[in-house]
């Protein structure tokens, strides 16, 4: 077995990003609290997160995506048989890049019955290329 | 194109700190950027159809599956997403798959297992023949 010790991978052209073969990284991922003040207990490559409306929350990347096209996924939470506050949602969009920008992008929770409500537990996955 | 293969990549100066070029300008941390779990499984069965930091599933009960970890994260605070699945027009049994909670989030998320439920169109409990998570976060 070969093991290389580096603190930095970087393309041999000294700029271009570095291939990972057959595999991607995720370049950003969260976990939110929405209830009350809206709190981030983790997360990567997330500089800040605004309230902006019931069960919304609109976050602002670090390091901005190289277009709006970007993958994401949201975290779903349910307790069963008492709540069902944050077990659907989705990005906020009308069309699939509407409101989804290169450096933020709103998240949109609801109950199972669609109706809009703060998740004590959300978040997101965003996979892409960054700029 | 230049190509390096070997088997092991490990920080120098710290051993999970490997700082990698993703955009044209932009550096990340691999560590934080790589899945440190991922499972797909049917809740037909204990045995996933594959998975990846997965020791074990335990049927908890219709619709609640719980998976442990090999390795575990250093904090309830990891970030999981689920995939679900829908029978156009025949069920919904599972079209939502989410991270189960007997509280308010985080605190009954432990660093060694994490539960999943997966509900129906009602929200009633429902076992899926298709349930997909993936774990981001920082192992122990």
């Amino acid at each position: 077995m070969s093991t290389v010790k580096v603190d930095t991978l970087v393309a041999s052209d000294g700029t271009s990003p570095v291939t990972l073969t057959k595999q991607e990284a995720a370049k950003a991922w969260s976990n939110i609290n929405q209830i009350g003040t809206q709190a981030i207990r983790d997360s990567f490559n997330i500089s800040s997160i605004s309230d902006t409306g019931v069960g919304k929350t609109q976050i602002t990347v670090t390091s901005s995506f190289a277009n709006n096209t970007y993958h994401a996924n949201l975290t779903l939470r349910m307790q069963s048989g008492v709540s069902n506050a944050g077990s659907s949602g989705g990005i906020n969009t009308s069309d699939g890049t509407t409101s989804i920008t290169t450096s933020q992008h709103q998240l949109s929770y609801t109950q199972a019955n669609g109706v809009d409500t703060d998740t004590p537990y959300g978040g997101s996955l965003i996979l892409g290329d960054l700029a | 194109m230049s190509e390096i293969k070997v088997d092991t990549l490990t920080g120098k100066t710290t051993a999970n700190d490997i700082t990698v070029t993703v955009g044209a300008t932009a550096t990340m941390s691999l560590e934080q950027g790589l899945a440190k779990a991922w499972g797909h499984f049917t809740m037909s069965s204990t045995t996933p159809r594959d998975s990846f930091n997965i020791s074990s599933l335990t049927d908890d009960k219709t619709g609640i599956f719980t998976a442990d970890y090999v390795s575990n994260m250093s904090s309830v605070n990891y970030s999981p997403s689920t995939g679900g699945t829908h029978r156009d027009a025949v069920s919904e049994n599972g079209w939502v798959l989410a991270v189960q909670h007997a509280g308010s989030g985080a605190d009954d998320m432990t660093t060694g297992e994490l539960s999943l439920s997966a509900h129906s169109g009602t929200s009633a409990l429902v076992d899926t023949v298709q349930a997909t998570f993936q774990i981001f976060g920082d192992l122990a």
